[in-house]
């Protein structure tokens, strides 16, 4: 495939091309060319714990260091309702200063310096978990000694960061009915298994790519500027650096795209998730999504009814954004369908709504057969009724309806 | 989405079927459109793998690209496509008739009548879905700053000869399709969207199957189940029963079908080589191959292809709003000036539009965007009733109307008039709001009071001269009229300064560089 071939390219020789690109697109100048790129640590280890404690080490060490590096695909491990899920990133570039970068590598192409806006949000949000799961590991980095240490540049641990939004009042709202959505939503993700990307089910945008932006940005912003020397310290920057292949060619196109928002976003979904025991508690006991798996480590034996069963058993929480992220989503639409949900019409159906959650309770009270007109919703619900079977009466009449008929 | 969509929607889930969003086609559909279908090679971001394209429902044009990979294939391709697209577009070029318009002389300043050509009417294209839109402008991109031989005989890979001109109109028709209400480059999805409310999301509308299953159920059906089958039903060889829209195809056809049928195809091409060009057997092999994979991509390509002329049915059985013609002649006005442009032998549209073309450009769309919402509902009492239910406008019957006068040296008619409704607009004391007149033509009043179900307005214009009014421009009791708070015709802001008064803030004056075409390299993906 083409985009393996491409991301083999912009890694290739030991990270130079990569880490070239960073740096134009930081534009520092702060740092002088420095010592070569370190080679590229050795990751590969047994097991995803291995991987990841490998992982961890060759950060740590390549912190210390204070050269430039390449991770190729680094394995990171982050707590999902209180479950480890591993994440692969394509690769992290740790810079001189001790900060590191997640590095997303896509085959989409930028042109003329734009990608397309709701491939490069998905980037985004990806990345952002990855940063996250970064921030994880360099919490956990010992911090250097010496009196630097709370100065920016030093390692914060998880949930304090400089993002106000991300709070502890984000742990209060959890009995909020407005989450419930999301918490069945991270059961169906959590049943697909540890290796799945999280898909997000709110989306936060992120502009496209624009050099000038991007760039000023990366320079403006306090956080990212480049740390003057004496701490070394592990920090995780809150820009990823994005590659596509450049215009129609397979020349590779980086830009920095701020994830600040999309990291907030991530860790309030995090924080409000349920954790996957309280899930499983609430199951009854033999559930399981065991598929069986033959020796071949491919073909499921399991019976597909009695998956299917266990499936049912979990509550399905859908909206339409699911059918873009989720294999399970057409089940769960199926579900939401027969239950008469309005959110299979769209998210924001249910907040015109109100009270009324079912197709068959809001049809009823728009006809005035049921609801309280007293509820602002149902007399709005009323007049438009009234307002369109006005208009869909009179449609014989012809156009000019703006004018005295 | 506005409460009066909502129910439309939910009022088809009840009934199993699209419910109307209209009652009047709000675009135009043309007599003869070109229906472009694409289809674009998985992983491979921008290489076409084929097109049907065409004026004639059953006589689609196969295009298609048998190696994706291949250059000279990807080049004769675009050749190709622009040979059966570049006739259409240009066949309206010559029909023309003379328009008056205002012009700012450049000794007076004044502006002065001249006369000016206007194209009698206008290419349209159609294609599937909004992910088409983009292609055009993306396959526009790819091929306007190419060059040909003849302009650039050093050029490694010169394009053929009428590509970069396909180019620059392709990227003319995907910078219109911005221009909202406009109908030079529609998406069918789009189109049908904007007049049947289906029971599902706006997400799954996007699937142009699904739409039209719900809007026009087979028979014994209902739309949800319609649709789902068009999602998801699969034949017994595991294809989908109605392929993706495109351009991107559905990934077990390519593994399945299509990527065994390219290997069969790069086999007999290596055997011709071997063999020479004039060995039968081996060329029988190609064509066999090369057949192969024209009929699969046809098994792909044709039920999208029907689709989008079962949406042109279902819209042109619709009426044609009575504002439509005029955006239309807007759309007219757009391709008779990029006529003159590509005619004036301009450069193609540069990569990035300086700041002066993206401030009019916003601009403009900001424009239409208003018109388009005031003309839609106008022409269409169900778009009212939306504007209605958000209190942008009232309707109901005249009860009374008191005659006055203003005050002035020579008293006009300003005649008090009494609807009574129950739309609650919102209305301020003072507040201009506006109606239209039989001619076509919009009366402004002004908002007087409002109490127990009626408003009354002062009528402020739209009477003619005289001290009494025009017959007919006064309404009379018992009377049903329709007052809106948003203006008819609604212009844009002001005037913006000339590219040579660019302030600096905004990158100045644009500069005189003119794009080159893109560097080549031996990988490159169109």
């Amino acid at each position: 495939m083409r985009g393996n071939a491409f991301e083999a390219r912009v890694k290739g020789d030991g990270g130079a091309e990569l880490i070239r690109l960073l740096r134009e697109r930081l534009g520092e100048g702060s740092h002088e060319p420095g010592p070569d790129p370190a080679p590229a640590p050795d990751l590969s280890a047994v097991g995803p714990e291995g991987r990841a404690a490998r992982t961890a080490l060759a950060l740590r060490d390549a912190t210390a260091a204070g050269r430039w590096t390449l991770l190729d695909h680094p394995l990171l491990a982050l707590p999902v309702a209180g479950t480890p899920v591993y994440l692969e990133p394509d690769a992290v570039v740790v810079h001189p200063d001790g900060s590191w970068t997640v590095v997303e590598i896509k085959s989409f192409a930028m042109i003329d310096g734009a990608a397309d806006t709701s491939k490069v949000g998905a980037a985004a949000r990806q990345a952002a978990v990855y940063a996250l799961a970064l921030e994880d590991v360099a919490g956990r980095l010992p911090m250097p000694s010496g009196p630097g240490d709370d100065e920016d540049g030093v390692a914060r641990p998880l949930g304090h960061e400089n993002n106000p939004g991300s709070g502890p009042g984000a742990h209060t709202r959890a009995d909020d009915p407005a989450t419930v959505a999301d918490r069945t939503q991270g059961r169906q993700h959590d049943d697909t298994g540890p290796a799945r990307p999280l898909a997000l089910p709110e989306d936060s945008h992120a502009t496209a790519p624009h050099p000038a932006g991007a760039d000023g940005a990366a320079r403006s912003h306090p956080d990212d500027a480049p740390v003057s020397g004496r701490t070394r310290a592990a920090r995780v920057r809150h820009h990823i650096l994005l590659v596509c292949p450049k215009d129609f060619s397979n020349l590779p196109a980086a830009e920095l795209v701020d994830v600040r928002k999309q990291l907030a976003t991530t860790r309030r979904q995090l924080a409000r998730l349920t954790r996957v025991e309280d899930i499983a508690a609430a199951l009854p006991p033999d559930t399981t999504f065991d598929l069986r798996l033959a020796d071949d480590g491919r073909t499921a034996t399991r019976p597909a009814a009695e998956l299917a069963t266990a499936v049912e058993s979990v509550g399905a929480a859908y909206a339409p954004e699911c059918l873009a992220a989720c294999e399970l989503a057409f089940h769960c639409r199926a579900r939401a369908r027969e239950a008469g949900a309005v959110e299979t019409l769209g998210r924001g159906v249910r907040g015109e709504l109100g009270a009324l959650t079912t197709v068959g309770s809001v049809l009823s009270a728009a006809l005035g057969e049921t609801g309280d007109p007293a509820d602002p919703t149902v007399a709005a619900l009323r007049r438009a009724a009234a307002l369109r079977a006005e208009a869909l009466a009179g449609c014989g009449t012809g156009p000019g309806a703006g004018g005295a008929s | 989405m506005s409460l009066i969509t909502t129910l439309a929607r939910l009022e088809a889930v009840r009934e199993g079927r699209a419910r109307p969003m209209a009652t009047v086609r709000h675009r135009h559909v043309a007599g003869r459109p070109l229906v472009f279908v694409p289809l674009t090679t998985a992983g491979e971001a921008g290489a076409p793998l084929g097109a049907l394209v065409g004026t004639e429902r059953d006589a689609p044009r196969l295009l298609m690209v048998a190696q994706p990979r291949d250059r000279d294939l990807r080049s004769a391709f675009l050749a190709e496509l622009a040979e059966a697209v570049l006739p259409y577009i240009e066949s309206f070029a010559d029909d023309v008739v003379a328009e008056q318009r205002k012009e700012t002389d450049p000794e007076t300043g004044k502006k002065v009548p001249v006369e000016v050509e206007l194209c009698a009417d206008a290419p349209q294209l159609l294609v599937p879905s909004g992910a088409g839109v983009e292609y055009v402008r993306l396959l526009g991109r790819s091929m306007r700053f190419r060059r040909t031989a003849e302009q650039d005989p050093e050029t490694p890979y010169p394009a053929p000869p009428r590509v970069p001109l396909l180019g620059r109109w392709l990227t003319h028709f995907g910078e219109r399709a911005r221009v909202p209400g406009s109908s030079l480059l529609l998406p069918m999805t789009q189109l049908l969207g904007r007049h049947w409310a289906t029971g599902q999301s706006n997400l799954e509308d996007q699937h142009l199957g699904a739409l039209l299953a719900w809007i026009d159920p087979p028979a014994g059906t209902t739309g949800a189940e319609a649709a789902v089958r068009a999602e998801l039903g699969r034949g017994p060889d595991g294809l989908l029963l109605c392929p993706p829209a495109g351009p991107s195809t559905d990934p077990v056809f390519d593994n399945k079908r299509l990527a065994p049928a390219v290997a069969r195809y790069d086999r007999a091409r290596a055997d011709v080589l071997e063999a020479g060009p004039y060995h039968p057997s081996a060329r029988d092999a190609l064509a066999g191959a090369e057949h192969e994979i024209g009929a699969l991509l046809t098994s792909q390509l044709r039920p999208t292809w029907d689709a989008v002329w079962h949406g042109v049915d279902l819209l042109r059985a619709l009426p044609e709003g009575a504002r439509v013609g005029e955006r239309w002649k807007r759309d007219r006005w757009s391709y008779t000036a990029h006529r003159d442009r590509v005619r004036a032998g301009e450069p193609p549209q540069p990569k990035r539009d300086d700041a002066v073309t993206a401030a009019r450009k916003l601009a403009a769309r900001e424009t239409a965007q208003a018109q388009l919402e005031a003309q839609e509902a106008l022409d269409d009492p169900l778009v009212m009733a939306a504007r209605r239910l958000a209190g942008e406008a009232f309707a109901g019957e005249v009860t009374e109307v008191v005659m006055e006068y203003s005050q002035a040296k020579v008293p006009r008619p300003r005649p008090l008039v009494t609807v009574r409704t129950d739309d609650g607009p919102h209305v301020a004391e003072g507040a201009k709001v506006h109606r239209a007149l039989a001619d076509g033509k919009a009366q402004s009043a002004e908002f007087v009071v409002h109490r127990l179900g009626a408003l009354t307005v002062r009528l402020t214009g739209g009477m003619g001269r005289g001290k009494v009014p025009d017959p007919g421009s006064v309404p009379v009791p018992g009377d049903h009229v329709c007052w809106t708070l948003f203006e008819h015709a609604p212009r844009g802001g002001p005037e913006l300064p000339d590219p040579e008064q660019t302030p600096w803030t905004h990158g100045g004056p644009p500069g005189t560089s003119e794009d080159g075409p893109d560097p080549v390299t031996a990988e490159d993906i169109l």
